[in-house]
């Protein structure tokens, strides 16, 4: 098997006197789309948050060669580490386009010197029309984010990760909020992202989404690793059964 | 040794004046979630209140606008002289003077009138608006008290008489006056009873719930709005009580009690806005080490203090080092919704935009009487100043109190430079203005980790103790310090000062006003060009969500330290023609603490997160274009401080986006008119009209 492109090891952390995340390993390989599931609780959304930086933790975080253990969130993410939000989180300022122009640019030393003369770096309208058409949201380019509904929105936070040149990209609850159509249709596109060779790590609470398009699963309890496989060995997995599926089954089937 | 004691017991009395308004602070805080930057100008107007009823038994009105001077204004025009009634400034209730104790009791009620006002009128409408909006708003409030008092008696410092006893104690081996004794007494006394009011009352239960997050209040049954108006109430009786009995130890001026709020806000920072005992007593221990430094300045082994504004920077200090050692910001208040920050739109036409702003100065220069190219010439340099805030507090959302501060470095490096030096022209204002953005980017430090009002706080502490150390020290700056002047700027030797190539049209000559409207269109086009460009738009990102700006590789901390180099550069640039302009030299007024707040004022009154916002701006500015029309054509100057504050007020609660932007909605709503107007001559067309835009100015 190939070496991991992102290795998450032993990553831990507490909020005071929860652990929400107890020694997670979590390794994805290049072009994989792996799923986390788990019940509510279980930490999925913590670890992507361990991972990205946005809370303290300890363990190791590697991104190909690179040890992004110690780093900001910025700076991992700026390493290819991407993420997006279950509260999706745009730039209320700016419109659809621009909240992707300004994942997409890359700064560089001095741009500001030849920006102020109005010689900075334009659009590349291109890559970030191609994001939105990805999600189908091409009407949308000159619109404001207030002016979406909460589906839009959520899809312009996918685009934008898109154009962020992710590495891996984690997804949190992408699903959330989307109905059975909308869900299936992300999910069609989420497959054709990872064949496209993208990376992904997918945290959702839609299990058919998960273990309908996912090449292997990691199931989370109460902060821990509890199970991980292919989809086939998660659903025939005992201890699976017993701890999740068993409990919201009506959810799960 | 018994020196350095008696100095500390000598402090107790400052300590006592801060402390009873850092109590003033927290408690509006703890009922309303807003800092108050204004409490330390509520102290000073029921000071004012009170010595007024108190020496001549009279109560002081707050000015309304009377309409009818308007038409004495325009009668003036015509060389008519109306003199119509005027609404009447004082109430006599006593002639000869009200004795102590109902004149303090009067003055209280005062107090309580006020801080219901600002409840009322202020806050309450704020309550869900950004901390922007509060900041600005609360800087209103400031230049309204004080433009009231200048009005009414004038913005010199005054002596008031002690009400306290003020026999002499001998204490360690010196003469200590007894009021300092009694004020710091009744300070701790006071400092008690909040106390037991938190800890024993619902009242105190409420607020404290609320502290933490609004629901908390709602769930024991007190709604926030009547907590924050009893809040308010107490806060303003409580610092106006203090005051009072302070006033004779800090000597009654608009100004001086109002800044005494930056010390006070260092100690509730230290007491995190929670313990009224922290907040109390290094508030004491404050205004002890002020003294203290007044005695260690004189000792031989300390000369290399700075001998003025070394005890300015005390609080400073103290602020930096609680916002260090206590952690991040405030605690923030959970609150059921915060609004937006107004929109900071793209200039479309900027063609247009310059190539009118070249036509305006050309033939303004060119045609207009001296008293107008002077107003334009200021408006223009006052433009710069507001596009400086248009980047840091439109663009990224930081909040810069000290930006007249940073401009003061700026002219006073070219003085420097230009004059001692002998740097020639064009570089000399570019190294200033460099200067300048080096010591914003010092300022910005802080700004790294803190936002909104604890980040106003530090630029303001900034701003007062750099003009003490530098604007007010008589060794650096004004006619007393010897100082070369800087030479006129001149290219290839034709000089452009403001006294060279004087003709019959006097001062300024049109050279000077044409290269500072050269420089401000200069000024307009690299902003335009900033917000168009990806730092821009980074910039914004940062604004609107910082935790959404690192997860797509924006590195926060860094745009935020640009942001305040390229404002503080902008800054520094205005203060280097400020300089010009004053034949040279640094003149200390223009870079007072209260001009920076004024600064800021004038910004968000114009729009500050647009272009056009800081052109209206520049026309609003203390002589610049707006104030020369409203002394010149309708009379009322000596209404622009109060009217600047008080239209502040009413933009941070009505119109967040300035002037500006309500010109554009009027526009757009013409242009939907007479649109409309075209189109009912046709059968109605397939898509519904565009929603009104709302109209607010």
């Amino acid at each position: 098997m190939t070496t991991p492109l992102l290795q998450a090891r032993s990553i831990t952390v507490r909020f005071g006197g929860v652990v929400a995340n107890d020694g997670v390993d979590v390794d994805i390989h290049p072009g994989e789309l792996i799923g986390v599931i788990g019940p509510n609780g279980a930490g999925k959304t913590t670890f992507i948050d361990a991972i990205t930086g946005f809370v303290p933790a300890t363990g190791h975080v590697h991104l190909g060669d690179e040890d992004l253990s110690d780093r900001p969130a910025a700076a991992r993410a700026r390493a290819g580490l991407i993420r997006t939000w279950q509260s999706v989180e745009l730039f209320d300022d700016l419109d659809v386009v621009d909240n992707l122009a300004v994942a997409d640019h890359r700064p560089k030393r001095f741009d500001l010197l030849r920006e102020v003369v109005g010689l900075g770096a334009r659009r590349n309208r291109e890559r970030i029309d191609a994001a939105l058409a990805r999600v189908g949201l091409e009407d949308a380019a000159s619109m404001f984010p207030d002016q979406l509904s909460a589906g839009q929105r959520k899809l312009v936070g996918v685009a934008r990760a898109l154009v962020s040149h992710p590495q891996v990209l984690c997804l949190d609850e992408p699903a959330a909020g989307l109905d059975e159509q909308e869900s299936a249709e992300l999910g069609r596109q989420l497959r054709q992202l990872a064949e496209g060779g993208l990376t992904m790590l997918l945290v959702d609470h839609d299990m058919r989404l998960v273990l309908g398009v996912c090449d292997r699963i990691y199931v989370m309890e109460t902060g821990r690793v509890i199970a991980s496989g292919t989809p086939a060995e998660i659903r025939n997995d005992p201890v699976v059964r017993e701890a999740y599926l068993g409990t919201d089954h009506q959810e799960a089937s | 040794m018994n020196e350095y004691l008696l100095f500390l017991v000598l402090g107790i009395g400052t300590g006592a004046l801060y402390a009873a308004l850092a109590q003033g602070v927290l408690v509006a805080y703890r009922g309303s979630g807003v800092v108050n930057l204004a409490q330390g100008a509520v102290a000073m107007y029921a000071a004012y209140t009170y010595y007024e009823l108190h020496g001549n038994g009279r109560l002081f009105l707050p000015p309304i606008p009377n309409p009818l001077s308007i038409l004495e204004g325009v009668a003036g025009w015509f060389g008519a002289d109306l003199s119509l009634p005027d609404i009447p400034t004082f109430v006599t209730i006593k002639s000869g003077g009200l004795p102590v104790l109902p004149g303090i009791l009067v003055s209280l009620l005062v107090a309580a009138a006020l801080g219901y006002a600002l409840h009322a009128l202020v806050y309450r409408p704020l309550r869900h608006a950004p901390p922007l909006a509060k900041t600005v708003a609360s800087v209103g409030v400031i230049i309204v008290l004080q433009a009231t008092i200048a009005l009414r008696f004038g913005s010199d410092a005054r002596p008031a008489k002690p009400i306290l006893p003020s026999n002499t104690i001998r204490l360690f081996d010196g003469l200590v006056k007894a009021d300092r004794l009694w004020l710091a007494g009744i300070v701790v006394l006071l400092a008690v009873g909040l106390w037991a009011l938190f800890r024993f009352t619902v009242f105190g239960l409420a607020a404290r719930a609320a502290a933490g997050n609004e629901k908390g209040a709602v769930l024991l049954g007190y709604s926030p709005d009547a907590l924050a108006a009893r809040s308010w109430i107490l806060s303003s009786v409580l610092t106006a009580f203090v005051g009072i009995l302070a006033a004779p130890m800090v000597t009654l001026s608009p100004t001086i009690l109002s800044l005494l709020v930056i010390p006070a806000i260092g100690a509730v920072l230290l007491a995190r806005f929670e313990s009224v005992a922290v907040a109390t007593g290094a508030a004491l221990a404050m205004g002890m080490v002020d003294q203290l430094m007044l005695l260690l300045l004189r000792k031989p082994q300390f000369q290399w203090l700075p001998s003025n504004g070394s005890r300015e920077l005390v609080p400073l200090l103290v602020i930096v080092i609680a916002l260090f050692v206590r952690g991040r910001s405030l605690p923030v208040r959970g609150s059921t919704d915060v609004e937006r920050l107004p929109r900071a739109p793209e200039n479309r036409r900027v063609g247009v935009l310059a190539g009118s702003l070249v036509v305006v100065f050309l033939v303004g220069q060119l045609v207009l009487g001296y008293e107008w190219r002077q107003a334009l010439t200021v408006s223009a340099i006052g433009t710069i100043v507001a596009l400086s805030l248009v980047v840091v507090t439109g663009f990224v959302g930081q909040i810069s109190l000290a930006q007249m501060a940073i401009a003061g470095c700026g002219a006073f490096f070219l003085t420097r430079s230009a004059g001692e030096w002998g740097v020639p022209f064009p570089l000399a204002p570019v190294l200033a203005a460099l200067v300048a953005a080096a010591v914003g980017l010092v300022i910005a430090i802080p700004a790294v980790r803190i936002r909104g009002v604890t980040l106003a706080l530090v630029t303001l502490s900034f701003a007062y103790a750099v003009d003490q150390l530098v604007f007010n020290n008589p060794d650096l700056v004004g006619i007393s310090a010897n100082a070369v002047a800087a030479p006129s700027p001149s290219l290839f030797g034709y000089k452009f000062g403001p006294l060279d190539q004087l003709d019959h049209r006097g001062v300024p000559s049109v050279p000077f006003g044409l290269f500072v409207g050269i420089m401000m269109i200069l000024a307009i086009l690299a902003v335009v060009n900033l917000r168009r460009s990806p730092t821009g738009r980074r910039m914004l990102a940062v604004r609107a969500n910082e935790r959404a700006a690192a997860s797509v590789g924006i590195d926060n901390a860094r745009t935020k330290l640009l942001a305040f180099a390229v404002s503080s550069f902008l800054a520094g640039l205005a203060g280097g023609l400020l300089a010009y302009q004053s034949a040279g030299r640094v003149e200390p007024t223009s870079f007072a603490v209260m001009t920076s707040l004024s600064a800021l004022a004038i910004a968000y009154l114009g729009g500050i997160s647009s272009v056009g916002g800081a052109i209206a701006a520049g026309v609003l500015t203390a002589g610049g274009l707006g104030s020369t029309v409203l002394d010149k054509i309708l009379h009322m100057g000596a209404w622009e401080t109060l009217a600047t504050g008080a239209l502040l007020v009413v933009t941070a609660i009505l119109n967040p986006e300035g002037i500006a932007a309500a010109l554009r909605h009027t526009g757009e709503v013409i242009r939907h008119l007479v649109h409309h107007r075209r189109a009912k001559a046709e059968p109605p067309a397939g898509s519904e009209p565009a929603p009104m835009p709302e109209v607010t100015a």
